[in-house]
């Protein structure tokens, strides 16, 4: 089994992701309300002049987890790229697949 | 998944001229039936008039997705119908219906049945789509139409 997370800072799109996600047979995932790194760090007054080196042009993002089958690592990560254009820019988000070692409560579709 | 793997090309329907959902749903249904690909229509017309009356399928756009279980098919079938005069189908945004996906699929295989209906989400979600397949002057050219977008996602 395998871990998907992905970063989404485009939350516009959020439904979009979770519809390819549906696409490559995900039916569960988490959906996390969080905040970029950015918009933390920029009202730290010892960064205030390097604000415009932090990845923060979306204040908010998502982050969307799963557990995932083998087989639908590769799938997934391929959607996502479709969606939000992950190999060809920067921005909207992020997506990658972590192995995991045990796992309990999971279903046998995962 | 390819949507284009679950419509053969004479699924496409080019002009439904019915003004009303059950009007039109009568009608693929009746063309699925006479396609050989199902037996009891009134069944199959039935069930997605149920699912109607849940809730409406026309999503938003000009886009409905009429869908049922039925086990007559063996895993999925999708009928495209192109309304360019637009029906009436008790729509979200209460525009006229110009583009029907009609999926029929096995109660067995509900998580094909799931994937088709996220990746016609998606599909649907490209205005171009929409203009393009409205404005096709023929079956062959919503055929191509559809597979150059669905490629496109």
């Amino acid at each position: 089994m395998k871990l998907l997370v992905v970063v989404l800072n485009a939350t516009e799109m959020l439904e979009q992701v979770l519809e390819g996600l549906i696409e490559t047979g995900i039916t569960g995932a988490t959906v996390v309300d969080s905040i970029g790194m950015g918009h933390i760090i920029e009202d730290v007054p010892l960064f205030a002049g390097m604000r415009n080196l932090f990845r923060s042009a979306r204040p908010r993002n998502n982050i969307i987890f799963s557990v995932i089958g083998e087989a639908q690592a590769r799938e997934s990560l391929e959607v996502m790229d479709k969606i939000l254009g992950c190999s060809h820019q920067e921005g909207k988000g992020i997506a990658f697949v972590l192995p995991i070692d045990a796992v309990i409560g999971v279903g046998k579709e995962s | 998944m390819k949507l284009t793997r679950y419509i053969r090309p004479e699924c496409f329907l080019h002009d439904l001229t019915d003004t009303s959902r059950e009007e039109a749903l009568r009608r693929m249904v009746h063309e699925a039936a006479v396609k050989g690909l199902i037996k009891d229509e009134d069944q199959v017309f039935s069930k997605l008039m149920e699912r109607e009356n849940v809730q409406t399928t026309a999503v938003e756009n000009r886009i409905a997705i009429p869908h049922c279980f039925t086990d007559e098919i063996s895993d999925l079938v999708i009928i495209v119908g192109r309304a360019p005069g637009g029906l009436e189908f008790d729509s979200f945004d209460g525009k006229p219906t110009q583009v029907i996906f009609l999926l029929m699929g096995n109660r067995q295989e509900h998580s094909l049945h799931l994937k088709a209906l996220a990746r016609i989400a998606r599909l649907i979600k490209s205005t171009e789509f929409i203009d393009k397949i409205v404005s096709a002057g023929s079956v062959q050219e919503m055929v191509t139409v559809f597979t150059e977008e669905e490629a496109k996602i």
